[in-house]
Order: structure tokens, then sequence, then C-alpha cells
């Protein structure tokens, strides 16, 4: 049908299906800055004006909006007249991967446009529709308090930096790519236009556990439009693991492309590529399949009872701890002597938690889009953490040499562990393959949130055994993870969840057991914290307990328990990735400034003094309402020590400027930015005068990829090699230019000075390289390893009142301080504190992954999987606290996982300092939390 | 994904009501679109959109019978919620749905007509307007006809025919003293109830002369809790009152459970928003 409307002031006529979507119309129409996130108009990254009013316009037909007016990002401003919103968002580092901004920037213009000096409170509900995952939408909603307010421009990078010592490090430096995320001109997957492309879908297994008996593909073929069908049958068997782990990977090759067995609902069972989304979903309807169904395994306590049925009895697997007990890996490590521990113990408490499935829910879903190039070489341009890792699989299972394949990562929305893997590569590869033609595959959002990774599900049974004193003599952490169908970082989350949360607290003696078994539910994988979160949930609930029982204030005797600088983590060397790991020795420790501060910026001090003997909790704002508050610690990682690698190459240009290639994988953490300020402090150079490419496998040097928090201190590493090595060159010329001494010169503020005071600009130097006599492209790799890994520390207060009716929980105030070593980019680490912040109050509250009985998820939709909104979350206060780690770049450390790993304890601990309930199950719903009410109430 | 053969523009609830009937093949009527658009299935045929079929208003009607208010079916809820209308202390129940409805880019685009054939959701608006007694305007192919809120969903399938199309919400304008309040819970601030409630009620010198309580989320249908009304009636207007209302209603409800909640948690936070509704409605607070 033929449909006439204003898009952006500019008159349109386009000729639509009748059931085409207005996202659909508008990305066709070349404004690609109008996100496709969840198809249902619950997440807003497809915002738009409808007439001057934010709508999803996901779910509205082209043909509903004839002579009505549309505006989109691209309308709002651009990169050269930036709106005063985008240009504030800009300032304050309010995006993070923006995958979600333009969305709320759209939002945001409507709400100033309606009412110009909002209360937050309206601020946040006026990006109520606006999903987040990144920012914990904090640093959005102050930049529209600032536009409205007139104070834009006040802070973020406005604000100058932190240490005299330094230009351009500790700075709060603009993201390099943020314009073009907050006016819709940053491409990400979706976006590149490829001619020709088909659109892949993936056929999934209705049941949980089945052998595919016989598969026919011959209707789907015969659709017109249907280009290529690929079963078990039209693919090699190659065993693999799809973790984007460094070699040797230590996680089981348990998969395969495509297997005549499925092993969840969701799982694969074939493929096919035709001209439109449509089709490749009727092609999907139309494969007949014959299933021999088989008994599944959906609770982890029985997967390795005596008879169970055997999830991986193929006999090509290899890796696997012991198959036929559905056994993916088995940790034990004990350090001291625990039983005699317990033995000599006057108190030995005992406790059982439960954490649940979540999932990482990025905005952006899984998606990759392939094609052959000129040279007939494969091009997978994907949402990826691991480019050369997922360069690596994707070779091997299709049979490639690595040479013929290029992995190309552009911006992408939201990772968070979850594209810490090869969920779509592998798969699309082999259409574009077959085909000869270019594929995309993008995951629907329930295929997100069933068939792509989550978080481990762990049930951990934690012993303690204290002396009369309250010092620790044993303990032990058993834990039962669930890795579901397949065993990508089976071994390896479970293996952080003791080695992360157990050296915090001084023990005589630790021991750490674990059985990470297959159960025919999702698969398990990365997701920020990595296992962390977990034990920590359980370490810090328990402490609480502890001191609670002992008569001891819970926050002192955390922090008299707690391991200070120069101690030796006692389990490291002893539990590394999945192997022994390295002697770690604490170098700085800011656990009680991170304590002293979040007390400060809380009401800790008035509510504690407050609180009588007798009852728990406080009056809250309502009469059914107590208030509580909690607190806990934690400590975490600076990537995987023996086994990280980062590389960078740094190349002059002759005006002075920079070329930053590197491995390294910015998710929208920001570390593009961060890189190239630390080759701009090494190279005397602005960072603006640093052109940062990241990320793809021909024109960059090798990365592991963003995880394990190590792109600051290991890529970070690599960065200040190569920029010194870089600067070393340029000394040399400048000594031969200036006729002094290369020793004692030295490179800032864009010149190059030597003690006689004698000085050039570092253009000339360049240019004199480039083009004078020696004839120079100046240009230098450097990779980085290293056997250390410092703990960031944090701490953190949470503030809650609890419905004692109906069980929710609102929690008003959230502090969280970091120990982060130095901050290089200090908003950009105050977004990330943010984040994880945010992620982990719904993995405290709301976020669950739910099945019916025969394992297939009820709640696959934004609808019913909860991530808090703007209006569900509180004014999260980010607090860095500034160490100077030796073993950094600049002193720093890590950042970006350790505050997921304080927020479940210290609402625990809030909810039971509120109600006098201890929940030791996540999340903390309010029928749980009610349910836990009326337990004590019938005590 | 919807894979249409056509989208009917009907200029009149009439034109529209014959376009899903003589329309070939499955088909539904669409005005938002967020629950139709993203749920519907391919094997739907053709959509009947009602965005100009002449239904977008609120206005006030002075009738035989008092004020009463008129809502046309495609009125978008955030142009509900800024309707001068519904500041009184009687509409409160109305107004606090409305605000409590889904996220601002939903509100922007969901009517009240698509809220109130989607009870089941459980949507919102339904007990606030079954509370306050109001009736919808239904456009039938014989014509328009009204029938009560709780008739249409008490006996729906005697009520509704097929190709009946919600035109138009009246709500009447009541007692003087009439009051009222909305209360929901969900698992979240944003979030469709898990139970929902709406409590009209007019007190006259601590005295309650007459109560509607109408809930969502604790059966198949929205409805009106006429225990509750019964034992209230006469009654003072203390919190104890509310309170053994609450119980009443929690005693008297057999809701289902799902993967938002539990039957017996439905039935105890049924209890608590009802007692909550009407201590706020007659409080004022």
């Amino acid at each position: 049908m033929t449909v006439v409307f204003t898009v952006n002031d500019r008159p349109v006529e386009v000729d639509v299906p009748p059931g085409e979507v207005l996202l659909d119309t508008l990305r066709g129409l070349g404004l690609r800055g109008v996100k496709d996130g969840c198809r249902a108009s619950d997440c807003g990254s497809c915002t738009v004006l409808l007439d001057g009013r934010p709508v999803a316009s996901c779910s509205v037909l082209t043909g509903q909006i004839e002579r009505r007016s549309v505006t989109t990002i691209e309308g709002i401003g651009d990169p050269s007249a930036p709106h005063p919103l985008q240009a504030e968002f800009l300032n304050r580092s309010a995006a993070q991967c923006g995958y979600c901004m333009q969305g709320m920037i759209v939002s945001a213009k409507a709400l100033l446009d309606a009412d110009p000096h909002p209360t937050e409170e309206q601020i946040r509900t006026g990006l109520s529709g606006n999903l987040c995952r990144c920012t914990g939408y904090v640093k959005a909603v102050e930049a529209v308090k600032a536009v409205a307010d007139g104070e834009a421009g006040d802070a973020g990078a406005a604000a100058g930096h932190i240490d005299e010592r330094y230009a351009s490090v500790g700075r709060s430096v603009a993201k390099t790519e943020g314009i073009g995320l907050l006016t819709g001109r940053a491409r990400y997957t979706d976006d590149f236009p490829v001619a020709g492309v088909l659109c892949g879908r993936i056929k999934r297994s209705p049941h949980a556990h089945a052998r595919i008996k016989s598969i026919d593909t011959s209707k789907a073929l015969a659709l017109p439009g249907v280009h290529c069908v690929l079963t078990h049958e039209d693919v090699p068997r190659v065993p693999f693991s799809t973790a984007g782990q460094n070699c040797p990977e230590p996680s089981p090759y348990d998969t395969v492309m495509l297997d005549d067995k499925v092993r969840f609902v969701g799982d694969r069972v074939a493929v096919v590529a035709a001209e439109t989304p449509v089709l490749a979903e009727k092609a999907c309807a139309l494969i007949d399949v014959e299933y021999e169904v088989l008994p599944p395994v959906l609770a982890p306590e029985h997967a390795m009872d005596e008879g169970a049925p055997v999830i991986h009895d193929e006999d090509d697997s290899t890796g696997i701890e012991d198959a036929a007990r559905n056994l993916a890996a088995k940790i034990d490590v004990e350090v001291g002597d625990v039983e005699g521990g317990f033995a000599s113990a006057v108190r030995v408490f005992e406790h059982e938690y439960r954490v649940q499935y979540v999932q990482g829910t990025p905005t952006e879903a899984h998606i990759s889009l392939s094609y052959l190039d000129e040279k007939d070489r494969l091009v997978v341009v994907t949402s990826t953490q691991v480019p050369f890792h997922a360069r690596r699989i994707v070779a091997r299972v299709n049979g490639l040499p690595i040479s013929r394949v290029r992995v190309v990562k552009p911006r992408i929305g939201g990772a968070f562990g979850a594209k810490q893997e090869v969920v779509l590569e592998d798969i699309c590869a082999a259409l574009t393959l077959r085909t000869r033609r270019p594929v995309k595959i993008k995951l629907d959002r329930d295929e997100e949130l069933y068939a792509s990774r989550t978080r481990h599900p762990q049930i951990i049974h934690l012993k303690t055994g204290v002396a009369a004193d309250g010092r620790i003599l044993a303990r032990q952490m058993d834990v039962l993870c669930n890795t579901g169908a397949y065993g990508a970082h089976a071994l390896t989350v479970p293996s952080n969840t003791g080695s992360k949360s157990l050296p915090l607290y001084r023990s005589d003696s630790l021991r750490y057991t674990c059985d990470s078994v297959y159960t025919n539910l999702p698969i398990a994988g990365a997701l920020r914290g990595y296992g962390a979160p977990q034990g920590f949930f359980a370490v810090d609930s328990q402490m609480d307990e502890i001191a609670h029982a002992l008569g001891r204030d819970p926050v002192e005797y955390r922090l008299a328990n707690a391991i200070r600088e120069g101690d030796r983590d006692p389990i490291a060397e002893h539990l590394g990735e999945g192997k022994a790991g390295f002697e770690r020795i604490i170098r700085t420790n800011g656990l009680a400034e991170c304590w002293k501060r979040v007390r400060e910026a809380t009401d800790w001090d008035a509510w504690h003094d407050s609180l009588t003997t007798n009852a728990p909790g406080t009056p809250g704002s309502r009469p059914f309402v107590r208030r509580g508050m909690g607190m806990s610690l934690a400590m975490h990682g600076s990537g995987i020590p023996g086994d990280d690698m980062g590389a960078a190459t740094i190349k002059a240009n002759e005006d002075g400027s920079f070329h930053l290639l590197i491995g390294a994988t910015d998710l929208g953490t920001g570390s593009d930015t961060i890189l190239g300020q630390m080759a701009a402090e090494v190279l005397g150079v602005e960072p603006s005068a640093v052109h940062v490419y990241s990320s793809d496998t021909d024109r960059t040097p090798f990365d592991v990829g963003a995880y394990a928090s190590s792109t600051t201190y290991v890529s970070g590493g690599a960065v200040v090699k190569a920029a010194e090595k870089v600067r070393d060159r340029m000394l040399y010329h400048a000594s031969v230019m200036m006729d002094e001494d290369a020793v004692g010169l030295v490179c800032a503020d864009g010149r190059i000075t030597a003690p006689s005071g004698k000085s050039v600009p570092l253009a000339e130097v360049a240019h004199v390289a480039m083009y004078g006599d020696e004839k120079e492209q100046i240009s230098c790799s450097a990779s980085h390893t290293t056997f250390e890994c410092p703990p960031p520390f944090a701490a953190a207060v949470a503030d809650v009142e609890v419905d004692v009716e109906t069980g929710r929980v609102d929690v008003r105030d959230f502090a969280c301080a970091i120990d982060c070593g130095f901050p290089i980019n200090p908003a950009l680490a105050e977004g990330q504190i943010h984040g994880a912040v945010s992620m982990g109050l719904g993995y405290a509250l709301s976020e669950e992954m739910i099945f019916d009985a025969r394992g297939r998820m009820m709640n696959a939709n934004l609808l019913d999987y909860k991530v808090l909104t703007a209006v569900d979350t509180p004014a999260i206060k980010a607090i860095l606290v500034t160490t100077d780690e030796p073993t950094g770049p600049f002193g720093a450390k890590s950042v970006s996982e350790i505050p997921v790993d304080v927020v479940a304890p210290a609402i625990a601990n809030a909810i039971f300092a509120a109600t006098g309930v201890r929940l030791r199950e996540l999340p903390f719903t309010p029928e749980r939390v009610l349910a836990g009410i009326e337990a004590l109430g019938g005590k | 994904m919807l894979d249409l053969t056509n989208l009917y523009r009907p200029k009149s609830a009439e034109e529209a009501v014959r376009a899903l009937l003589e329309g070939e093949g499955t088909g539904l009527y669409v005005a938002g679109g967020t629950i139709v658009v993203p749920t519907g299935s391919p094997s739907l045929d053709y959509l009947v959109d009602l965005t100009d079929a002449g239904l977008d208003y609120v206005e006030v009607e002075d009738t035989s019978d008092g004020r009463v208010l008129a809502i046309g079916a495609t009125t978008r809820i955030a142009d509900l919620s800024l309707s001068p209308e519904l500041a009184s202390p009687a509409l409160r129940a109305l107004f606090e749905a409305t605000t409590d409805l889904g996220t601002h880019t939903v509100r922007n685009r969901a009517t009240v007509g698509g809220n109130l054939y989607a009870a089941h959701f459980p949507s919102d608006l339904p007990p606030a307007f079954l509370a306050l007694g109001a009736s919808v305007r239904l456009q039938g192919v014989d014509g328009p006809r009204e029938v009560s809120l709780e008739d249409f969903y008490a006996r729906r399938s005697e009520v509704y025919r097929r190709g009946d199309l919600i035109v138009e919400v009246r709500v009447p304008g009541g007692h003087e003293d009439l009051a009222s309040a909305f209360e929901k819970t969900g698992r979240t601030r944003v979030d469709v109830a898990i139970v929902n409630c709406a409590a009209a009620v007019t007190v006259s010198g601590g005295t309650i002369e007459a109560a509607r309580v109408a809930l969502n989320g604790v059966s198949a249908i929205p409805f009106v809790a006429a225990d509750a009304g019964a034992y209230l009636t006469g009654k003072s207007s203390t919190e104890d009152v509310f309170r053994e209302a609450g119980r009443l209603v929690s005693a008297s409800v057999s809701p289902r459970g799902d993967h938002r909640a539990s039957a017996d948690y439905r039935r105890k936070v049924a209890g608590v928003m009802t007692a909550r509704a009407l201590s706020r409605a007659a409080g004022g607070a």
C-alpha cells in the first residue's frame, strides 16, 4: 500500500506491505539510528516522535500514519549541529553502547518540549519506555536535568583532570565515538548496507531432550525465495566449544554446528536462508522433523543421579569430566586443613544459597552478517566481544584456514559476557559458504533470552568455622553449578565463584569444590562478574549472619577480617582459570576507604544510630513499609593472569597525529577512548590526536577480547609499550633535528623539549621523520601479558524499604565505591559502576528466567523478564577510590565487573535489617519476600 | 511477524464493522497496536485500523441521568491522563490507572478501547471503570447499543457478537461525595499488574453509604466484588472495616497462578490492594 507522510520535515511516499511496521520502513529509508531491540514496544530502542510524541515504531504499522509527521534521531541534531541534549549526553558520557541512547534522546526531547523544567521523577517517567543495560540511567537523567536547569557543560568532560602528573589520563574525555552514538550515525552490525543479503533463521527445538529421527526440508526448499536449508546432514561435524576463550581452550568440546540430537528447548535443529524475514520464518515452519523425545534433566540436583538421562552421549566430544554422569567439569581445591579448622571452631555456620538463571539482555540482540569479499575471503561482521577467538573458531568448524576469514566488530549494542561466545557466526558463515551470498542472522528477543547465553545458576553450600574471637578458622564452599545443555565456561565460571569470593576474608584454611553439571536447559556462559556475584552473595550474606550471631557489628567484623595490603591471596595459585593459578600479592587495597566513602554518601550513620535493639528495621514512608540498610564488600580481578594477551600498533602520521590499532574490543565501555588517552599521555599529545581503530582481525593486532575485566589492565599495558616505542622513535628524530642527545628529551604538550630548553613541535618531527632524509614510517607494535591480577575492591550500601504486605522491595538509595587503582577516565569508570550496579539490582530483585515442567522458558520477552526501568532504579551513587597499583598502566586496576558482586548481598542484608528476614535465594521477588515475612511471623 | 494481505482504514465506526465482517480470512481491529502488532500471528490476514474512525475524544454530556463522561475508544491513555475531567476525587481511580499503565511510549499509543478489550492482560483500566459503574457503547452490524461494563465482562459470550466494536466508554457522574482510588502491585514499578483494584466509595458523616470494589488479575475477567460492596454499605469508614473487606475479597477469589505470581500470592495481595484502595478513596489521601 502507498503511504504518504513526513519524516524529519521531509515528505515521503512509500509503497509497503500492509503488515510492515514503521521501524522497518524508517530503516529502509536509511534512517538507521532507529534501532531494532525487541519488536514488542518493551525496550524503546526504536523510539521516534509521531506528531511530536515518543512512540515505539516497532508497534506502529506504517499504513497507520498517512499524512502524519515522524521525527527520528537523525532529525533532532547531527554531529556538526547537535541538539543541546546530544551535546550534554556526550559531555557527561551518558552513552555507553549507545544502542538505547538514540531512543532515549528522542524521549528526552519530547519531555523537554512538553515541560522545560521537569522534576527528576518526571524525567524518569519520561524515559521509562527506554530500557538501558549499560548505564543505570544515572548520567542520562543528570544530563536531561542539566539541560533543563541551564547547567549543561558544568560537569563531565568539562571538569578537567584529577591528577597533576598527567595531561591525558585521569580526565573525563568524551567518548571518541560518542557523537555518532548520540546522533544515530554510529554503525552497528544491522546497519551495514550489503546488497542482496539473505535473512538467516534458526529452526529451534520444541523439546528439551530429543533425538532427530528424520528431517525433511523439501517443503521449505520448494518455497520460492528460500535459498538454502542446512541440517546436521549438510555441515561438517567438528566438536568445539562456543566459548570465546584463549588457547588452549578450557571448556569442553561438546558442541557441533548442527547435531542429530537436541538438548534444550530452543536448541538448533536446522538453519535457513531466505529473501525476507517472513519467508525465513515460513521456511522454518515447513521443515518436518520427526523426534524421538527423550526424558529430560531439568533439575541440576538430579543431573548426576544413578540412571539419569545422559545428555552428552555422543562419542566425539572431548574435555567433558564425566559425560555418563552429566558432569561437565569438577573442581576440588583445599588450602590448609579445613576439617581440622572446623573441629577446633567454637561456632560453625552452614547455609545454602540459591541463585537463578538470568540473561545479560543486551539491547542489541546477537547478530552476525557474513559475506564473501572481492577476493573470495569470508568476512564476518558481528556483534562480538571476541573477534579473534571468533575467527579461529569459525575457521576451524567450517574447514577454512584462519587466513581466509576476517572478523570485524563494529559498534555493538551491549554484550556483558553473552557475546564472549560464538552464538551465530559459525552457522551464518556456513550459509554464506553454501549460498555464496551475504547472509544476516539476528536473534529475536525471545531467542536472545533462551538461546544465547546466561549466568550460571548455582546451589551454594557455605560452611564457616570461627574461633571465639570471631577469627575464621575454616571455610568451605561447595557449589552445584548448572551449565545447561552445553559446557561453555562450565569449568572457568565456577572456578571464579570460589577464587574471587573466598580470599576476601582471611581464613586459616579454605576448600572449594564444584560439580558443574549438564541439564536440558539454556546454555550458561559468561556474564558480567563471571561467577563471582554468585559467590559473593553467599559469602557476604553469611558474614552478616556470623557477625549478628557473634554480637559483632557487621561492618567492624568484616573489616577486621578482610584481606590486607601485603597479604598473599591464599587460593589464587591453586585455583586459576580452570587450572592452577599464580601467586597473588595484594599491593594496593582501598577497601577501608571504599567503606568510609559509601558510609558518608548515604544515611548509614543516622540510620544506624536510630536502631533500637528490640525490633528489626525502622518505620518507612508509609505504615506498611519498613526501612533497612545493608552493606557488603567485594574484591575481583584484573584480567586472567598468564592467559590474557593484548596487542597494539601505533603509527605516526606526518602531521603529528597517530593511529592506534588495537585488537581490544569496545563493547560500549569506552575502551577505545581510554586506550587512546593512554597513548596520548605517553606521546604527549591531546587524546583527539590519537585515532583509534579496533577489533578487525585483518587490520588490528591480536587481543583475547573484552572479558575478565582485562582491557584497561592488559590491553592498556600493550598500548603503553607500543606508545613508548613510538615515542622513542620520535625522540630519535628530534635529537637529530635539534642536535641533542636523545636521552633526556621530553615529549609533552605536543612538543619535544631538550634539557637545554631547545624544543621542536611534534608535528615537525613527524613530518621530518616521514619526508626527511631517513624517510621512516614510524610504526611500532607491542603485546602485553602478565602473571599479575591485582584485585579492585568494593564497598556498597543499600537503603531499602520493604512493603511488608506485598513483599515489594523499593531501593531508595544505593552507593558503591570502587578502588579501581587510578581511573583513566573518571566519568567512564563511574559509568561502569552505574551499569554493573543496575545489572546487580536486576539480579537481586527482578530478573529470573522461569521454565515450565517441560523446560520451556515462560517469560521470554521484556514484559515478563523484568529488566529495571528508569523509574525502578534509584539514583545510583558511584564513587571512585584511587590507589596507585604498581603493576597497572598509570596505576590502574579494573572496574567493570566488580560492582555486580556487591549488590545482591547488600540488598539481602538491607532486607534483613528492615524485616528480620534472611533471604538466601535470588531474586528477592515480592512473592519470595512476603513468604519470608510470613514464615518469620509464624515462628 | 505480521504478513497481512490488507490493512483497512475506515472513516467511521460503521465502516469499521463492515470492513471487519467483510474482510477475507482472519481479521482484527487495531488502534494503538501495542498488543496486536507484536503478538499478531502470521495467520492473521487483515487488520482494521481505527485511527481515523472518529473515536478519539473525551467529552462531558449532560443527560437526564446527570453528567456523563464519554470517552472515545481510540483515546490514547496519555490523552485521557491529561484530561482535566479526571481531576476530581470521584474519578481519581481512573486517573491513577492511566498513570500506572505501562511506559510513556505505551501510554502514547495504547487506547482506552484496546485496554478494555485486552482485559485478560490483565489491564489496568477495567477495575477503574467497573468501580465507577461505567458502560460501553458497542457498534455492531445492526447499529450501536450500550451495555454495562460489568455485563460486558461477566456475560461476554451473550453480549458480544462477531464484529462488535467498542466505540465509547461512558462514566456516570455519581454522587457528589463519591471518591475513588486505584491500587496496583506488580513485580516492579513498571509492570503489568499482578493484581490491581479500584474502589469507589460514598462516605457521609463517617458512614459508608455505597461502595464498589473491582479487581483484575484474580480471575479470568475483571469483576466487581459484590460481597465486599455489600459488607461495606452502612459500615463506619475505618481501617479495620477496609481490612475486613480485603479479607472478604481474598476469601472469595480463586485466582490462577502463572509465571508472574502464584495463586496464593494473588489471593493475598488482592485483599491488600482492596484495603488500600478503600482507605485512600475514603480518606482522600
